[in-house]
């Protein structure tokens, strides 16, 4: 008993809010990356930890009490201190406990974990036009259909969809040609490269002497003044093939489905466009406590202003009559 | 005498400080004096013992800074009289840089071979007397009619904010610092959140979420949380302050008590929102030139030219950059012994423009550019580069010209005329 009443004593939180506070300001001056040396300490150091763990569990027995005696005119602070102990919880939570597996696929591939990928769906345009360097080409609609324990699920990149294997979300999503590569007497395929959004070069670096660079080959250049806008075609899209052999490079062209790029050894067969997805699978159980933290936590805020102004108007004649007084007296 | 003003100049700002928290808490006065000169003889002899500074400690001093400021402005919130212990400790770290910094000025002027110490500790000893002096006034005065502990605290800040801190230091004020701090932690804590809440960050694909998320990471909602930080403490003391309920006067028969009474009441609000008022106004100020060096202006020197007969050739890519950048380039063309002053800009839509640096309804002081727009230095309009190139209004003004591959021409006889408009018309406006 004596411990919970430590705990929910008000002096406490501003000194393990201090605390933290002080961490990461020290931790501004040390590190370029103040934030992500902070998340290390939160799950490795034992102060830093201890400090965020009781000041949740502060929170908490801080927000439960107030309901607890009854202290409605205070619900709006109460949600707001058990939603803000719910997020740090989950933060914790979370830094220790998540698994996180990723992998990029196409319905061309064997299975990755339990699951089985049947089919990508997503709006892809015919066109795309990038002005300059820049473009506003997304993909819309991206949906992946996967197999597990014989059930077939629907996966969008939000929300996220729980299945057996834990949490599984689209994180990107894209197009890229298979590349059948050859060199001497070994074989190997390249596929699933980042060549979204068009201009985007993939360098891959290949088992010889050999560097390959791969992009989206522009179909079409237009010129305004002296601003370029380039249109490339997504349907039955060409590649822009770069070999370099050292700085030297050796191969430069264009090519399409079917085509072949030869130079001494080396072979390079362009197969068929097809999209992937990056499919993530997290375990984690957090999760429900974070998003019910932010829930509250957005509930709480717009909540709050009300309890205050309320809170204020109460408290505020006790103090108007003293100073009003001392005023009069001065006079 | 740089070390005299320079001294001068912190003591008095040291003294304006510890005259408002002696005259609002005279209870005090002992302790605070003795604990503002310990700190500022402790500052002095921090930096004495580490010239030039380290670069731990410069850093330790910024990092302070914001926490210090902002817990200043927050402690307001919790208007008791105990608040003063934390306050002096407070204000004291804040006024830290300004005997550190009297103290390297003086350390450099010794380097030089003057007379700094001489001077520097004359220029103390002037801030000496203004601060006995602003004692002895403050007796007359009574301070505490004017503030409330939560007042005293905003005003501080405000005070500090203006005066102290950063500003001295690298030439960039608290609020842009303080927004540059948020900044760096949003950018890390937001895709942290992201990436815990299951929110795709792959580039192709863009979510509703992602979107939000995205925002709330940018350098604008960083600036709106610096004046959340800022306006908040001052906005919540105002709030309280008009809160106050109006005394009861149904009770007392003569008219006239019943207006004294009234009257005290107002008095009070008044005396006691004014350095409030005066706090929010000295917020807004700096919170808009904050915001201007979020977003800096460009404002390139004039290249000057010369023309072959009517001709003068502008280059669109040579030593100056490329025109594709998107930054307008001054040139400047002397003829006759006057100087005719242009600019050339490539719109968003491709177009290369030429313009005079002058519009036809300002006197011609020229353009600077602030991200998308080109802004009138006389009455501080904006315009979208989109319309530059465009008659009317303050858009600058155009000048014929032509493009042929990577060069721009225009006629010097053309540019001479327009600008020669353009004086005529101002000329015509200030008579009229």
């Amino acid at each position: 008993m004596r411990i919970l009443r430590f705990i929910i004593s008000g002096g406490i939180a501003p000194a393990l809010v201090l605390i933290l506070a002080a961490t990461y300001v020290f931790l501004t001056i040390r590190s370029e990356t103040p934030w992500g040396a902070m998340a290390v300490l939160l799950k490795d150091h034992v102060i830093v930890r201890g400090t965020a763990v009781l000041l949740s569990l502060h929170l908490f027995l801080k927000g439960v009490h107030r309901l607890w005696r009854g202290r409605t005119e205070r619900a709006a602070s109460s949600i707001l201190l058990v939603s803000l102990s719910l997020f740090l919880a989950g933060i914790l939570v979370s830094l220790t406990s998540r698994e996180v597996e990723s992998k990029r696929l196409s319905p061309s591939d064997g299975p990755f974990r339990e699951m089985k990928l049947l089919e990508i769906t997503a709006v892809i345009p015919e066109k795309a036009l990038v002005i300059g360097e820049t473009t506003d080409f997304t993909i819309k609609g991206l949906t992946a259909k996967i197999a597990e324990a014989g059930e077939t699920v629907t996966v969008v990149p939000f929300p996220f969809r729980r299945t057996s294997s834990g949490y599984v979300y689209v994180n990107d999503g894209g197009i890229s040609p298979s590349l059948d590569l050859r060199i001497g007497s070994e074989k190997s395929t390249i596929s699933k490269l980042d060549l979204l959004p068009p201009g985007k070069k993939a360098e891959i670096s290949v088992p010889s002497r050999h560097t390959l660079r791969v992009s989206l080959s522009a179909e079409r250049e237009f010129k305004k003044g002296r601003l370029t806008a380039r249109e490339y075609n997504l349907l039955f899209p060409a590649y822009d093939v770069i070999v370099k052999e050292g700085e030297r490079v050796v191969v430069e062209t264009s090519i399409r489905e079917g085509e072949k790029v030869s130079h001494e050894d080396f072979l390079l067969q362009c197969g068929k466009t097809e999209p992937w997805v990056e499919l993530v699978v997290v375990r984690d159980h957090a999760v429900v406590l974070l998003y019910g933290g932010i829930i509250g936590l957005v509930v709480g805020s717009l909540l709050y202003p009300v309890e205050f102004i309320r809170r204020l108007r109460r408290k505020l004649p006790s103090e108007a009559v003293e100073s009003n007084t001392e005023n009069s007296g001065t006079r | 005498m740089t070390s005299f003003y320079v001294s001068l100049r912190e003591g008095i700002e040291f003294s304006v400080i510890l005259l408002l928290l002696v005259g609002v808490y005279p209870h005090h006065k002992k302790r605070l004096i003795v604990s503002a000169l310990l700190i500022a003889c402790g500052g002095a002899l921090l930096t004495a013992f580490n010239f030039p500074l380290s670069g731990f400690l410069r850093k330790a001093f910024t990092g302070l800074l914001f926490p210090s400021f902002v817990l200043l402005l927050f402690l307001s919130f919790m208007s008791r009289e105990g608040i003063i212990y934390p306050l002096i400790a407070l204000v004291l770290t804040v006024l830290l840089p300004s005997a550190e910094l009297t103290s390297v000025v003086l350390e450099e002027a010794t380097l030089k071979g003057r007379w700094p110490v001489l001077s520097g500790l004359a220029g103390l000893l002037v801030a000496g007397l203004f601060f006995m002096t602003g004692l002895s006034f403050l007796k007359r005065i009574k301070m505490k009619q004017f503030f409330r502990t939560d007042g005293v605290m905003v005003f501080l800040a405000s005070f500090c904010f203006v005066f102290g801190g950063l500003d001295e230091f690298d030439a960039s004020s608290i609020i842009t610092v303080l927004q540059q701090g948020l900044y760096r932690l949003l950018q890390s804590f937001v895709p942290f959140i992201e990436e815990r809440l299951l929110i795709p960050d792959g580039k192709m694909v863009v979510t509703f979420v992602s979107e939000v998320f995205g925002y709330l990471s940018s350098q604008r909602v960083a600036m709106a949380l610096a004046a959340c930080i800022l306006f908040l403490p001052p906005v919540v003391a105002f709030v309280r302050l008009l809160l106050t309920p109006e005394p009861e006067t149904d009770a007392i028969g003569k008219r006239a008590e019943k207006r004294k009474i009234v009257a005290v009441y107002i008095d009070y609000l008044m005396k006691k929102g004014t350095p409030l008022a005066l706090s929010l106004a000295v917020g807004i100020v700096l919170l808009h030139s904050a915001n201007l060096a979020v977003r800096p202006t460009y404002d390139p020197e004039p290249i000057p030219v010369v023309s072959e007969g009517d001709a003068i050739a502008i280059p669109l890519k040579d030593k100056f950059g490329d025109i594709s950048d998107g930054r307008i380039r001054k040139y400047s063309f002397l003829s006759g012994g006057k100087t005719y002053r242009f600019f050339i800009v490539m719109r968003p839509d491709g177009e290369v423009v030429a313009v005079l640096d002058a519009c036809e309804v300002c006197p011609p002081r020229g353009y600077v550019q602030r991200g998308d727009h080109v802004v009138c230095t006389y009455c501080n309009t904006p315009m979208p580069i989109q319309t530059v190139g465009r008659p009317g209004g303050c858009n600058p003004i155009p000048v014929p010209y032509v493009v042929q591959g990577d060069t721009l021409a225009l006629s010097k006889g053309a540019l001479i005329t327009a600008h020669e408009k353009q004086a005529g018309k101002e000329t015509g406006s200030v008579l009229r």
